[in-house]
């Protein structure tokens, strides 16, 4: 079965080379560049597995978590993103996240950490 | 000329002018029985018959109470009124009083000069604190430090509630304990000793009872008469005058205080909040170049000795290069934002200054279709650095022209404001303007409605104007579009010298209104 990545952030070079890396390990990639976007791919896509940057226009990313778990309580969120503060963990814990991953990114370490969240998955 | 009525001087000398008096007065009748010769009696015993007038004259001055009352009365009144000492040392200190604004400098003189002029063994000036749920002692004479600085009267004990009753009466303390049921006489009697006085002289101002002088310690060293006390009214009407104002002066400076403290205490808060807010953002936006550079390199690594290797490379550091220069940007951009301009201020013509700043964004704004408007009045000059009002006015239109897109108007109204010596800068556009509840946070640095934005426009903006003492508030009319209004005062007093001139307003206001 394939492995649905959804990669969500405003950047989209961060969205392209994420996207080119799990493609090379078999994935389906989808983007979004924001917490409306990723809403609408999601309903569409149906990702396994959604990368969420949080400091977005138009919808940030809790408010994209929030929704996104509301949706489909079954799909592992990581969420990606550049401050580290802990009122924002916290949040986000709360609202479902399965883990937190600070840029700049180890690829290797968000692989494996994809990886795990999908054993079981697919 | 001093004069006493109590001293043994002025007794004795009272006591011979009535035997004086009552001697002239049997002579006169004498002679006249003998002139209207009613009754006649031989020119051998008339000296023994004045010699007998004088020794009843003598006696009846020592001895008669009445006569010596009278007597004491038409000298007090008629003849030495103006001349009582004690009275006068009083009414010239009543005087003074009104130019001491320091409540202790105030209350010292008040105790010094009226336990010196009654030969008073002590004397202590209370005021009411603590809410008004305690009299404190502020100075006294007689007593001994430590005495002064327990001494407290309750407003709620028995004394108190007299106080408040008794109007602008002496209390006196033999009299107000006859006065009582025994029980309530022992614990006045307490009280009494607590402010070591047998006497109490209430102040009151409109009503309202401010403190008290407490004198005669224990036992009661003198005694006073009607007049004392009526003097002792004059005199508290002027104390509580002075009193009033001292304590005024006082709330005032302790107001002072406090709110300077509050307002380097908010001023360090903000300062701080800024701070790491600027941090913050500035982390958030220097990781995303970071992360683009990072990972588009360990893609490339992951890529060594595939085919695709060779081909990748030049997008992948031509894409490096392109994220380290945004990185160099942005720090740039935020230190531009917080640097103080270092070229000399200048008197400048404000609106000048929003005419310069629109003429750069001219051919911008006319690309989008966009008018920028500038209204107001040449003649408002304002002191600043004209980089500072450049970059002020060059933000907010910067910032309208963005939120626009295309088509509409970008209006900046600039009025002095009247009564003040300020200048208002309103500044309205036709655009969508934000959510109400983004107006808060839209002079956030980093905060952007916009991705290629990097949100330090309006926090420049805001950052300018509060070095220049001014205020900037933002009002956003959903589908109307934002409105900025910019208060500025044209010239800067210290906020120091701001609240002192409030105070002494006050001030002068409350002594010409009690004179």
């Amino acid at each position: 079965m394939v492995k649905k990545l959804l990669v969500v952030d405003d950047e989209e070079e961060i969205c392209d080379f994420l996207k080119s890396f799990f493609e090379d390990r078999q994935f389906e990639v989808e983007t979004a560049h924001s917490g409306i976007q990723a809403i609408e791919k999601a309903r569409k896509f149906g990702p396994h597995v959604i990368l969420l940057d949080i400091q977005m226009p138009e919808m940030d990313g809790l408010k994209a978590l929030k929704i996104l778990k509301e949706e489909n309580p079954k799909v592992k969120v990581i969420m990606v993103t550049a401050v580290e503060t802990q009122e924002k963990i916290e949040e986000s814990m709360r609202l479902g996240a399965d883990n937190y991953i600070t840029k700049p990114l180890s690829l290797e370490y968000l692989e494996n950490d994809v990886q795990e969240k999908l054993k079981g998955l697919v | 000329m001093s004069f006493h009525l109590r001293t043994t001087q002025a007794v004795l000398i009272r006591k011979a002018m009535v035997g004086a008096a009552f001697f002239l007065l049997s002579v006169f009748c004498l002679n006249t029985l003998a002139d209207l010769k009613l009754f006649v009696f031989p020119a051998e015993i008339r000296f023994s018959l004045y010699a007998i007038a004088a020794f009843f004259s003598i006696a009846a001055a020592l001895l008669l109470k009445p006569a010596d009352r009278a007597a004491k009365h038409v000298l007090r009144d008629y003849v030495m009124r103006r001349e009582c000492y004690s009275h006068l040392v009083l009414e010239e200190l009543s005087e003074e009083l009104l130019s001491v604004l320091n409540l202790r400098e105030l209350a010292n003189l008040v105790v010094n000069s009226f336990a010196e002029a009654f030969h008073l063994r002590t004397s202590a000036l209370f005021v009411l604190r603590n809410c008004d749920d305690a009299f404190e002692a502020v100075s006294a004479y007689g007593w001994s430090a430590s005495d002064l600085k327990k001494a407290k009267l309750s407003t709620h004990g028995l004394l108190g509630e007299i106080l408040k009753k008794n109007g602008e009466h002496t209390l006196i303390r033999n009299i107000l304990l006859k006065s009582v049921q025994w029980q309530d006489a022992a614990s006045l009697e307490d009280e009494f000793r607590a402010i070591q006085g047998a006497w109490v002289l209430p102040f009151l101002f409109k009503g309202k009872l401010l403190g008290f002088l407490a004198f005669g310690a224990e036992s009661p060293d003198r005694i006073f008469e009607q007049a004392d006390f009526k003097s002792f009214r004059k005199f508290a009407r002027r104390v509580s005058i002075a009193l009033n104002n001292a304590l005024q002066v006082e709330y005032l400076t302790r107001f002072n205080g406090e709110l300077q403290d509050a307002q380097s205490q908010r001023f360090q808060v903000s300062k701080l909040k800024a701070v790491s807010q600027l941090a913050e953002g500035l982390a958030h936006e220097i990781h995303n170049p970071l992360a683009i550079i990072s990972g588009k390199a360990q893609v490339l690594l992951f890529k060594k000795d595939t085919p695709e290797w060779g081909k990748q490379v030049e997008e992948t550091l031509s894409v490096i290069i392109q994220q380290s220069k945004r990185a160099a940007d942005i720090i740039r951009k935020v230190l531009a934002s917080v640097r103080e301009s270092h070229s000399a201020a200048r008197d400048l013509e404000i609106r000048q200054c929003a005419l310069d700043a629109a003429e750069l964004l001219r051919y911008q704004a006319a690309l989008k279709q966009i008018e920028v408007i500038v209204e107001g009045e040449a003649s408002i000059r304002f002191f600043a650095n004209p980089g500072d009002m450049h970059e002020m006015f060059a933000g907010l239109m910067l910032n309208a022209v963005e939120m626009l897109g295309s088509h509409g108007w970008v209006r900046i109204q600039i009025q002095a404001v009247r009564d003040s010596e300020a200048v208002e800068i309103l500044v309205t556009d036709s655009g969508p303007g934000v959510e109400p509840e983004l107006v808060e946070q839209i002079f956030d640095p980093f905060f952007k409605t916009r991705h290629e934005a990097l949100g330090l426009g309006l926090f420049t903006v805001k950052h300018i104007v509060h070095r220049y003492g001014g205020s900037i508030r933002a009002e956003s009319r959903l589908g109307k579009g934002l409105m900025f209004q910019i208060h500025l005062p044209l010239k800067r007093p210290t906020e120091q010298v701001m609240i002192e001139a409030q105070s002494l307003n006050g001030l002068t206001e409350t002594i010409s209104e009690r004179k």
